[in-house]
């Protein structure tokens, strides 16, 4: 008999769970060889990659660095191969994302000779994200127009990442065109970071940036305006400070006032002054603490004695927050917050100042 | 020979339990494999200021330290020039009865800083605080001895931003390892913590706080760890990560939403594994509110740490675990089919597997081999279910070599691949068996009230340099 055979028999005389633990052992053995290889062979195949990588950055480093010359005339560009159009794109993208002013437009004429645009745009109806997610960059920093709509699809689509980086290479490509597909993505966005829609307003400039988060302002519900009201910070743009207003006279809301406060307090117009007085008392203590901050930056040698009532607030921050606006008015002196930390009433409010003067160096 | 029924029954279950929770990990594997395939791919663009924010979050980063005087100022140097916005550092010194404190005081010039600490979770006593003259993003707090849990509870009173990293004081970072934990954060608004991968630093070199070179130890118990790591701890986490039903979170290295783990009471000092079982009460406490949540895994490799390198260690180490595990899931056993993936399957699984498998697991091995030595089981069907069982095993070890190779590729050299291939097929052969004795050990010791305590760890940090 041989000694397959014998294998078999006996172990058909063995109970069926025996059997299985024995089939079970063979297929485990098999998947673990066929997982050795598959390790292997993906081993080889990251050597191969990166040593194409390397080749490939070894031919068109110094073309795309010797293409920001303006000395240098104009150098003829490979053909690109279907197999290195990631890599190739990748880099110049990378190097493209630290440039500014006319070395980013050598390089894109060196993109236009290489047709790198042309594989960027093809990129973008890829299945893989991140290949569509290079293309948009790239495309952005080209100012292509060619793929609008296909960029505003992806915009609508919804994806953070992807949707946000194609937001901004619209509005790259063209400020007021771009901000007026993805304004109405920044209603319904309201799960993203802030930074990342700040981050698209920032791209649009303060005058686009300002004029389309106030027509939003216009048009959106109350609960989007405290997040719409933040978002005109990025604007950097005074012209917004009557709109802020406007939208107070009519909307009482708690988180609609924090976030206006906050905004007066950034633009440090002295005629929202009162407003912040108004609200140091307010019941809701983020309203406080938005209040305290802009008199800090607005108010005068009148807001010492709010602002000094303020140390006593329950909450810590917002006893930190006047602590340090005491120490930002003008007409306060370091013997006078010395003084308040020495003879307070409250305890709390002397421990708050004790650090603010710690954390400024004075005395 | 007659088999009885209950010896038959036997198998069955044995050999069920070890399919069933090979099976487990394995399609853990593949569905942590579905979310890095894509997320390597994104890498490419992670460095473009067009794909990512442009504001990051400002983190305080938290460094408990108990008599870690050795390393304390090698660890701080490093967490000085982590490529973040905006950070702070404050190292808390629980009680240390060596100079700790005097070799943070000598290097970095520190002075007493009248904090107006707010004391919004308990801790013992503070006994001082102190901010650097030079460095202005680093303070340190000199506390009674309380314990880990409670000097980060501490750390969380004084931490001033939103965020708060958790860190061991012998956790080696890399520069954008906070970058790359907070990005969770940037990209999901509902995001509460998220963890960082830990990787094992013994035999690779390290010069002034930072990973210089990968390497791979020589001590075999250190070498079986790296396979163990990547098997249960990495791959196995990162498949509850997608479905949001994460239950750990390294205390080596994690990133949390302060004011929600203050809501949630903060770490409790009751147990030994504090940092499990913030994280499950995070889930509980969230899910008691009713709101949308995410808890999730980034699998960069972006934290190493050492590990032990002799048994006794390493047995300490791990009755520990499995005690904090176990103490972990009973603290919230409410959560048990609550909802939800977590409550529904990464709960019950670990409960199930983790938590109460030691014992079946020694039960399955002392049946077998006992079963054989009575005549109960013939010796040929002993070591077919052995070899089924051990088979299974190597197969999870290398599907994770596997997985490792096609994601993030850390032993460049394809010796290293080999010798962890050899410690994949060794640490069945024993080292699977020490494991599961030390967790059937901790949880006896949970089932009988035993205190928990955390041990002196053994460190050499031999391979550390300093320019």
């Amino acid at each position: 008999m041989t000694r397959t055979a014998t294998l078999a028999v006996a172990l058909g005389s063995q109970p069926f769970a025996v059997r299985l633990a024995f089939l079970i052992s063979l297929t485990t053995a098999a998947l673990t060889v066929a997982f050795l290889a598959l390790t292997g062979a993906a081993r080889t195949l990251t050597v191969v990659r990166q040593r194409r990588r390397g080749k490939i950055l070894e031919l068109w480093r110094p073309i795309m660095l010797g293409s920001l010359s303006p000395r240098r005339e104009l150098l003829p560009a490979p053909r690109i191969r279907r197999t290195h159009r990631t890599t190739v794109l990748g880099m110049w993208t990378h190097l493209q994302e630290s440039l500014a002013g006319d070395a980013k437009d050598r390089l894109n004429s060196l993109a236009r000779r290489a047709r790198l645009d042309g594989v960027a745009r093809r990129m973008l109806r890829t299945p893989n994200a991140a290949d569509q997610l290079l293309a948009v960059i790239a495309l952005g920093h080209l100012g292509d127009r060619e793929k609008w709509d296909a960029l505003a699809d992806i915009v609508r689509a919804g994806k953070p990442t992807l949707s946000s980086a194609a937001a901004r290479a619209m509005v790259r490509i063209d400020a007021q065109d771009g901000l007026r597909v993805v304004a109405p993505m920044i209603l319904s966005w309201t799960d993203w970071h802030p930074s990342r829609i700040a981050a698209i307003l920032n791209e649009a400039g303060s005058e686009a940036a300002a004029r389309v988060v106030t027509e939003l302002i216009e048009v959106s519900p109350s609960e989007s305006l405290p997040r719409l009201i933040r978002y005109l910070e990025v604007a950097r743009n005074d012209k917004v400070l009557p709109i802020v207003r406007r939208v107070l006279e009519e909307n009482d809301d708690a988180e609609v006032l924090a976030a206006a406060l906050h905004v007066f307090g950034e633009f440090r117009d002295r005629d929202d002054a009162p407003l912040a007085r108004r609200h140091v008392s307010h019941p809701q203590w983020f309203v406080r603490l938005q209040a305290v901050t802009a008199l800090g930056k607005l108010g005068g040698a009148d807001d010492e004695r709010p602002l000094t009532d303020a140390l006593g607030d329950r909450e810590w921050w917002v006893r930190y927050r006047a602590a340090q606006a005491l120490t930002a008015l003008p007409s306060m002196t370091s013997e006078r917050l010395v003084e308040l930390r020495t003879s307070h009433p409250d305890r709390y409010a002397r421990d708050a100042v004790a650090q603010v003067l710690a954390e400024r160096g004075i005395a | 020979m007659t088999r009885s029924l209950a010896a038959q029954a036997f198998e069955w279950v044995f050999l069920g339990y070890f399919v069933m929770i090979n099976t487990g990990y394995l399609l853990l594997d593949f569905t942590a494999l579905a979310g890095i395939v894509p997320h390597m791919r994104e890498r490419v663009t992670e460095s473009f200021p067009s794909a990512g924010m442009s504001l990051e979050p400002p983190v305080s980063v938290l460094v408990p330290a108990y008599n870690e005087e050795a390393t304390v100022e090698a660890t701080v140097e490093a967490l000085l020039q982590l490529n973040y916005s905006e950070y702070e550092v404050v190292v808390v010194s629980d009680g240390s009865t060596d100079g700790t404190l005097d070799a943070l005081v000598r290097r970095f010039s520190l002075r007493p800083f009248p904090e107006a600490y707010r004391a919004r979770l308990p801790s013992q006593p503070i006994r001082g605080i102190y901010a650097s003259t030079i460095y202005p993003n680093l303070r340190v707090i000199d506390k009674e001895n309380g314990g880990k849990a409670d000097t980060l509870n501490a750390g969380i009173n004084a931490a001033r931003y939103p965020l708060f990293c958790s860190i061991d004081a012998d956790s080696i970072l890399q520069r954008d390892s906070l970058r790359r934990v907070a990005r969770p954060f940037m990209e999901d608004a509902r995001t509460v913590a998220a963890g960082g991968t830990v990787r094992i630093a013994n035999g690779c070199s390290v010069r002034n706080g930072f990973l210089e070179r990968v390497g791979v130890p020589r001590n075999l118990l250190a070498l079986m760890q790296i396979v163990e790591y990547l098997r249960a701890f990495l791959f196995g986490r990162l498949g509850w990560s997608p479905l949001n039903a994460l239950l750990i979170i390294s205390g080596a290295f994690g990133l949390f939403h302060k004011e929600t783990v203050v809501a949630a009471g903060g770490y409790r000092t009751d147990t030994v594994g504090e940092d499990m079982e913030l994280v499950v009460r995070l889930h509980r406490h969230l899910k008691g509110r009713r709101g949308s949540y995410r808890i999730t895994f980034v699998p960069d490799p972006i934290c190493w740490t050492e590990v032990p390198e002799t048994i006794r260690t390493l047995g300490r180490q791990r009755i520990r675990w499995q005690r904090g595990l176990v103490e972990s899931l009973w603290l919230n056993r409410s959560l048990l089919f609550r909802g939800g993936a977590v409550g529904w399957l990464s709960f019950p699984f670990t409960m199930f597997f983790e938590g109460f498998g030691p014992v079946v697991e020694i039960a399955g091995y002392g049946f077998f081999v006992g079963g054989a030595i009575a005549g109960v089981l013939s010796v040929d069907a002993m070591l077919i279910f052995l070899l089924a069982a051990i088979g299974m095993g190597v197969l999870l070890s290398v599907s994770a070599l596997l997985l490792e190779e096609l994601s993030f590729h850390v032993y460049p050299h394809p010796g290293q691949i080999g010798l962890l291939f050899l410690a994949a097929l060794v640490e069945n052969f024993g080292y699977r068996q020490l494991n599961s004795v030390w967790r059937l050990v901790g949880l006896t010791r949970w089932l009988f009230g035993r205190k928990g305590e955390w041990g002196q760890m053994t460190r050499s940090a031999a391979w550390r340099r300093t320019s």
